[in-house]
């Protein structure tokens, strides 16, 4: 890569998502899923958006495929300057795999059974009109430097064939074949073992290294963001609720339920009693309490809490956060 | 070789199956009131001739024995005489049975071409009216008795519209000879292709009535499959890698949706076949179904076991072919039949 190449690359954020609100129809009404979150992600860079289930974050990863066509979307969605909200469907199918690749939960699931793993490996770059001798020679070669020992003769293979953790490869192969600038990981490791996890997370951030490609890494496992990313994105209820690089979060979590989640943390390296946890349990999308959604669960709360929603403000030491007890004025001193 | 051991092992399931399918068949016709021996030598015959007749016809020999001898002539690809024509089994149905394939086979296609996409469609469009309009036709398509349809199909299609004939197999300025017995090829063969045009017009109507019922049924298990494949995790993977639209129903969706269409197919090849008992009769088919009912009404023993276990290979044979297109739809199927080796 030229030096003109990596400037014009890292000025520009490989994804930028503005305001971003995501509803859905049930037969109870409309819900709410994502409720105005803006996050960006410079190219190359590593960032983890982290939550317990229901917070939002993997429907803020399918939401900016615009895979789920029950989704109503508004807000913004950049993707190397491209708005992707209100995108024709024809040009959202040439972006997706091209610009922004995607690694799915479940790797069998994610794996069609009646194909063979070559098929479904050159696909994205047959659908773009690529000779298939030629698509071939690139899914060996990407399939040997992601892991998958004799590439060649396993192209020929069907997904029951190959391990979980092989299986992730394949579907990361699929997801970077297309050179992608940006790659969504929705919880990749969550149906693996833990030495595999081990293994996938590792090539993740090798890959990221090698083809300064931005990864998001939606995950619940918190230990798993610490060796991974350099950022961090705390979501809850729908909302971000704090952003921050990753040491600071770590170190000194601003927002009571970031402060929560890493207390609840087991750590070898400290003595503990016992476990810590939050007390109560996350809202269900359609019944999400009001001000800031936390406050039924929050050891600080006050009465501005329940009333109003908290703007995402700077913190004094980098990073935003969306609570009151950081107050705008306060954290601008 | 994983078709070697599938095809093996089905057709010896097969063999077990007919026996038992031939047996029960035998013992109930021997309850069934009527002698065949004097239905074989006429009204007006002599005890003397009635019981010679029954020593022709083994007919003095216990039942099981009666079944034993049966069962030999059967594997020898004797199935005897007919009682009432003193015709061949063998030949009778040999001569009825293209006209049922013909009959069935045409109903299936009519149901695949038909079903498969507007099952895609309805699936596609969920919840949309279009779903629901296809899905209401298909209750009420699924509901109407069979030989009901056929006469309002003749009333309107043939009697006020005069598109269709009325019945028959072939109209009668086509002398046509036999060569193979299906009716669209030996017309072809002896008219050209007006004749055959006029064999197909004349099938066209007994074989859509034929795949009304059937063919609803194919719908909603299409449908229903579709919309299940469609919330698959590896659909939500194919399109984040960029497939368009209709390439991700041609080659991820439907050749998943697909496997329990191809079973309810193999499991209705066998049903049809007994509907089109129904629908020959009242189009004036020489089908398996005409055979069948003149057996039945003449106490021909013989001719009844034969047509009903010709039914049995032709149903046997059908869900081989099911289970060999499940093995090469799937390989998981394949894996399973070679032993869970690869």
């Amino acid at each position: 890569m030229t030096v003109n190449q990596l400037s014009a690359t890292s000025t520009d954020p490989a994804l930028q998502v503005s305001d971003l609100c995501v509803d859905v129809d049930t037969p109870a009404g409309r819900i709410r899923l994502l409720d105005g979150v803006s996050l960006s992600v410079r190219s190359g860079e590593r960032l983890a958006v982290v939550g317990e289930s229901g917070s939002g974050k993997s429907v803020m990863a399918r939401s900016i495929l615009r895979l789920d066509d029950s989704f109503h979307l508004s807000g913004s969605i950049k993707v190397d300057g491209t708005e992707l909200v209100g995108l024709p469907e024809r040009r959202m199918e040439r972006l997706r795999g091209s610009k922004v690749g995607m690694v799915f939960q479940d790797p069998l699931g994610a794996l069609n059974p009646l194909c063979t793993i070559g098929e479904q490996v050159t696909e994205p770059l047959r659908v773009r009109g690529v000779r298939r001798p030629e698509a071939e020679r690139a899914a060996i070669a990407i399939l040997g430097e992601l892991g998958v020992a004799k590439a060649a003769q396993r192209m020929r293979a069907y997904p029951h064939e190959f391990s979980g953790g092989m299986r992730q490869r394949v579907v990361l192969a699929m997801a970077l074949i297309a050179e992608p600038d940006l790659l969504i990981a929705d919880e990749p490791t969550t149906a693996l073992d833990v030495r595999v996890q081990e293994q996938v997370i590792d090539l993740l951030h090798e890959v990221s290294t090698e083809r300064d490609l931005a990864v998001i890494l939606i995950t619940h496992d918190l230990g798993i963001v610490a060796g991974f990313a350099e950022r961090v994105a705390v979501m809850y209820a729908g909302r971000k609720i704090q952003d921050d690089a990753v040491g600071r979060l770590f170190a000194e979590p601003a927002h009571p339920y970031a402060r929560g989640l890493i207390e609840a943390v087991p750590r070898l390296d400290q003595k503990m009693q016992r476990l810590v946890g939050i007390p109560g349990v996350p809202p269900h999308p359609g019944a999400r309490p009001s001000g800031c959604a936390y406050h039924p669960r929050c050891p600080h709360r006050m009465e501005q809490c329940e009333v109003e929603v908290p703007r995402e403000n700077p913190l004094a030491t980098g990073g935003l956060v969306a609570c009151h007890l950081y107050p705008a004025d306060r954290s601008a001193q | 070789m994983w078709i070697v051991r599938l095809v093996t092992k089905r057709l010896a399931l097969g063999v077990v199956t007919l026996t038992a399918l031939a047996a029960i068949v035998f013992f109930i016709s021997t309850l069934v009131p009527g002698d065949p021996a004097r239905v074989a030598v006429g009204e007006n015959a002599t005890p003397d001739q009635i019981a010679a007749a029954r020593e022709r016809l083994g007919l003095d020999k216990p039942v099981v024995m009666q079944f034993v001898m049966y069962l030999g002539r059967m594997v020898r690809g004797d199935l005897g005489v007919s009682i009432s024509t003193h015709s061949p089994v063998s030949s009778g149905l040999a001569a009825a049975l293209p006209t049922t394939f013909e009959l069935v086979l045409l109903a299936i296609l009519l149901m695949v071409v038909v079903a498969l996409p507007t099952a895609t469609i309805a699936a596609l469009r969920q919840g949309h009216h279009v779903d629901t309009g296809l899905r209401t036709s298909a209750v009420f398509a699924a509901g109407i008795p069979t030989f009901w349809l056929a006469l309002l199909a003749q009333f309107i299609l043939a009697g006020k519209l005069q598109i269709l004939p009325i019945s028959g197999a072939v109209s009668r300025q086509y002398v046509v000879q036999h060569h193979t017995g299906f009716m669209l090829v030996d017309s072809t063969i002896s008219g050209g292709l007006a004749a055959g045009w006029d064999a197909f017009q004349h099938l066209l109507m007994p074989a859509s009535v034929l795949a009304v019922l059937f063919g609803a049924q194919l719908f909603r298990a299409l449908r229903t499959e579709i919309i299940r494949v469609l919330s698959r995790e590896h659909i939500a993977v194919a399109r984040a890698k960029g497939v368009p639209r209709r390439i991700l129903v041609l080659n991820h969706v439907l050749p998943n949706a697909v496997g329990p269409a191809i079973t309810i197919l193999g499991v209705q090849f066998g049903m049809m076949v007994g509907s089109a008992v129904l629908v020959e009769s009242i189009f004036a088919l020489p089908g398996l179904g005409s055979y069948l009912t003149n057996a039945v009404s003449s106490a021909d023993i013989n001719a009844l076991l034969g047509a009903v276990l010709v039914t049995g290979v032709v149903v046997v044979l059908a869900s081989l072919l099911v289970d060999v297109l499940q093995a090469l739809r799937d390989p998981r199927v394949r894996a399973a039949q070679n032993g869970g080796r690869r």
